[in-house]
């Protein structure tokens, strides 16, 4: 009996040291808890004085490709653009065998143009125009300056920045990864998601070329911002259309114009002017070259849309991305025999298509990592898928001579397309930046 | 709302205070003449056990109180000493839903028809994502740690009853994607007081 006591005493013992023990965790802590750790990339604006900016134009070394923009083919050569830091000139004459002739330093370069011995490059609000006729010494000629707007300033992503001028101009956009941690009122609250990017952003990073069938001497692409047309400069900014003067000798600037908003890329074809912006494509005449006309709008559904012409018809692009998140992913073929009435002919379904090219019934579509694809376009309201190479990444591409010019991560591969059943890989300039580096 | 908080915790704990206090006083000279009349120990049960029951977990926040349910399957391995292993539904919906898998062991004081409980339930919450309306990335669960008190009164020789008090964490987290493509992560840790009830058959 008395052990059975004993041992009772003790089991209660137990039981209030053990309640005890809890008094003051209950004390502490009788309180939900929410932490709340947010992450994410934003780019910040990285300036750079005007004195600076001014003097920082020159020849320098070859240096190898880190993170390309746009690509020109003209006479023999490719002008390579180093996102926001200048152009890589390149002897490709022959194209099994690329050679690395020099770069120039160019703040804030984006586009690139070449018309005879002049090279045309924008930098920042500035239009800069070097004669070439030296490859192996370009000379800055000429800066029109305040021509472009409002592009350099736009963060190429999300962005918690607003741009100040006394600190300099905006030369480029350095991506951060951010990290905020939030303990109990955090506002974040997956009800209340967006789902969209804060900023409006060019994807021209993401994209080259293709052919253009302007009356210029050279090749741009599809993404290309930069059209020459029968002795005229045509450039869009993110709202503007400018247009230049660049015959006899000199560069004038004669017109500007707001078409419209988030405008894209600029093609030429056929004394028109396709203009693609992330919801429409604008048709333009060039009856009088120096006061561009419109003639039509085609909308399309909002995406990232390069647009290429050949005969009647305009192939467009329209891939979803973080910038156009509702977007859709294919290729639309338009019929444009009308120029003043486009109508829409057909589309066809695609992976993630990014630039475009199209040589005589040949079109090349890219499928940025999922590829290129070549298709056979002699029908348009019938196009054929001919060839898929996967093992590559794709971006955009220049098809001109027979010579496919594809960019990608890995570099700028070029093939000869005469066969395209035997399609010969000709080289790669290889690139030792990623696409993520790519603003 | 932390004053509220604090005061109804406050309270938790004089509740279980008391629990613990009644047996060390009137209610402990109760159970020793019950032992000592050498009456049948109604509260010796042994063998297998089906215990269901219901927590209450109110909010110090501007969140409603979650009750939850949970279904034990035990042994009893002797007078004292039980344990087996629960599932339940904890319905936080902010935004999951919760689902512990746990160990539930109890250790009774005394014996009798009114006995004092000690008992702890550790596991893991499985999450549930309440509702499609929302967009989450992911999201899992977490440790499930319930300690409590509480008075089991025999009912018949096969079922009894039990109140309790204690305190109960639940830990989850989710994921998800906000405007200017920002990831957040957000880990929460529910910590409350829980009062609830149980029944226990013995079959």
């Amino acid at each position: 009996m008395t052990n059975t006591r004993y041992s009772l005493q003790k089991s209660r013992l137990l039981a209030l040291v053990s309640i005890l023990c809890l008094l003051p965790f209950l004390f502490s802590a009788c309180e939900d808890q929410q932490i709340q750790t947010i992450t994410w990339t934003e780019f910040e604006p990285v300036y750079m004085s005007e004195q600076e900016f001014l003097n920082s134009v020159e020849l320098q070394q070859p240096r190898d490709l880190e993170v390309p923009g746009k690509i020109y083919f003209y006479d023999g050569y490719l002008f390579v653009n180093e996102r926001n830091k200048g152009v890589h000139i390149i002897d490709n004459r022959d194209p099994a065998s690329p050679s690395n002739v020099g770069f120039i330093n160019i703040p804030a370069n984006k586009d690139i143009a070449v018309e005879g011995e002049n090279l045309y490059a924008d930098s920042q609000k500035d239009l800069l125009v070097f004669d070439i006729s030296d490859l192996q010494n370009p000379e800055l000629t000429e800066r029109i300056e305040d021509v472009f707007n409002t592009a350099a300033n736009i963060a190429p992503g999300f962005t918690t920045h607003n741009v100040d001028q006394s600190n300099g101009l905006v030369v480029d956009w350095k991506k951060v990864e951010k990290e905020e941690i939030c303990e109990d009122d955090c506002r974040s609250h997956p009800q209340w998601n967006w789902r969209t990017t804060g900023g409006v952003t060019f994807d021209s990073a993401n994209s080259f070329a293709a052919e253009s069938g302007g009356n210029g001497g050279g090749v741009g692409g599809s993404l290309a911002r930069f059209a020459i047309n029968n002795g005229y400069l045509y450039a869009v900014d993110h709202t503007d259309l400018i247009t230049f003067s660049i015959q006899s000798g000199s560069t004038n600037k004669i017109n500007q114009n707001s078409i419209g908003w988030a405008i894209e890329t600029i093609f030429p074809y056929n004394d028109n002017l396709f203009i693609g912006s992330e919801s429409a494509m604008y048709i333009y005449e060039l009856g009088d070259p120096s006061a561009p006309q419109q003639l039509s709008v085609y909308w399309h559904a909002t995406a990232c849309d390069p647009v290429v012409v050949e005969g009647d018809y305009a192939y467009v692009t329209l891939r979803e991305s973080e910038r156009c998140p509702q977007g859709v992913n294919r290729l639309e073929v338009v019929d444009v025999a009308d120029l003043s009435n486009p109508k829409k002919a057909g589309f066809y379904n695609m992976i993630s298509p990014h630039g475009l090219g199209i040589d005589d019934g040949r079109l090349f579509v890219s499928e940025g990592e999922h590829g290129l694809k070549i298709m056979d376009a002699t029908d348009p309201l019938n196009i054929q898928l001919l060839r898929h190479i996967e093992d590559i990444e794709a971006y955009d591409v220049i098809p001109f001579n027979n010579v496919l010019m594809v960019t990608g991560d890995t570099g700028i591969i070029q093939y000869d397309y005469s066969d395209i059943e035997d399609l010969i890989h000709l080289s790669t300039i290889p690139v030792f930046g990623t696409q993520d580096e790519n603003i | 709302m932390k004053t509220f908080n604090l005061l109804f915790c406050i309270s938790a704990v004089a509740a279980l205070n008391l629990l613990l206090l009644l047996p060390a006083a009137g209610f402990s000279s109760l159970f020793a003449q019950q032992a000592g009349e050498g009456k049948t120990d109604q509260s010796f049960r042994s063998g297998y056990f089906i215990k269901t029951g219901i927590d209450l977990l109110p909010s110090s926040s501007e969140s409603a109180t979650t009750t939850r349910i949970q279904l034990v399957n035990g042994h009893a391995f002797n007078p004292s000493f039980s344990a087996g292993v629960g599932i339940g539904f904890t319905p936080y919906n902010e935004p999951l839903t919760l689902v512990p898998l746990f160990i539930d062991m109890n250790y009774r004081v005394t014996s009798g028809t009114t006995i004092p409980v000690i008992f702890l339930r550790a596991g893991y919450n499985f999450s549930v994502q309440h509702t499609d309306d929302i967009l989450l990335d992911s999201h899992e669960g977490g440790l499930m740690l319930h300690p409590g008190v509480g008075l089991e009164f025999t009912l018949s020789g096969n079922a009894a009853v039990t109140l309790h008090a204690g305190y109960n964490i639940d830990n989850s987290s989710y994921q998800f994607q906000t405007w200017g493509n920002r990831t957040v992560v957000n880990d929460l840790s529910m910590r409350r007081a829980a009062v609830g009830f149980s029944f226990i058959i013995s079959p």
